[in-house]
């Protein structure tokens, strides 16, 4: 009984403690991006640098600010962080983004914030976004 | 509402569906006058992003996106109707 267990040990949990156990990976865009999109009668609506699922910038009308991205296949939702209008509030939204090639992406998302003061906005968004 | 992910520490749900929008406005011009009243009703496409940063506390954002005129999609506009909550739930 003493060996099997040392055996046990030896087999799993040691080689386990080194190279960890497999995690499914969240899709991500792998590194660093940019994007702009334009909004409401194709007036300037967004423009964001990113890093992975991360990204910083003019994220939508009157909302500056970070935001997450979870994508699942060419879909995401995103939420973030930033500064809504006169306040500090939240923005939310859904999108799709489908690769074109060569690291291009077409964009395509429809978000909205809310603020602290009481006000809330929501806007579509239509881009292009490339990741390095 | 599904979950999608997490946000920092908190998991995210999403949903998509349609929703529908009716509100009903009164003007007075001034105070002897009658109210003069006026209804708007929209319907269309709706999403909602909600951050359950605590156990059963959440923000959410929702937006519905009115069709009044389907073309004006071609020119990204839609009569939105945003909403930020923030709340608890049990």
């Amino acid at each position: 009984m003493k060996y099997k267990s040392r055996l046990f040990i030896f087999l799993f949990i040691l080689p386990a403690l080194f190279f960890g156990f497999p995690a499914e990976a969240e899709p991500s865009a792998g590194g660093f991006t940019v994007s702009a999109a334009v909004g409401l009668l194709y007036t300037p609506g967004s423009i964001r640098v990113g890093y992975n699922n991360w990204e910083f910038g003019y994220l939508n009308v009157s909302t500056f600010g970070f935001n997450y991205l979870v994508r699942q296949d060419s879909t995401y939702t995103t939420f973030g962080l930033g500064a809504v209008g006169n306040g500090i509030g939240f923005y939310g939204g859904v999108g799709w983004e489908p690769s074109i090639r060569w690291g291009l992406h077409f964009r395509t998302e429809a978000g909205a914030a809310g603020n602290f003061s009481g006000s809330a906005v929501g806007g579509l968004l239509m881009g292009l976004s490339y990741w390095f | 509402m599904r979950n999608t992910g997490a946000f920092f520490w908190g998991p995210l749900q999403t949903g998509i569906g349609v929703g529908a929008y009716y509100a009903r406005e009164g003007y007075r011009k001034d105070t002897d006058s009658a109210v003069q009243t006026s209804d708007d009703f929209t319907a269309g496409p709706a999403f909602r992003v909600s951050w359950n940063f605590m156990s059963h506390a959440f923000v959410s954002i929702d937006c519905m996106f009115g069709l009044r005129a389907p073309l004006n999609l071609l020119g990204l506009s839609a009569q939105e109707i945003p909403q930020f909550i923030f709340g608890v739930s049990f």
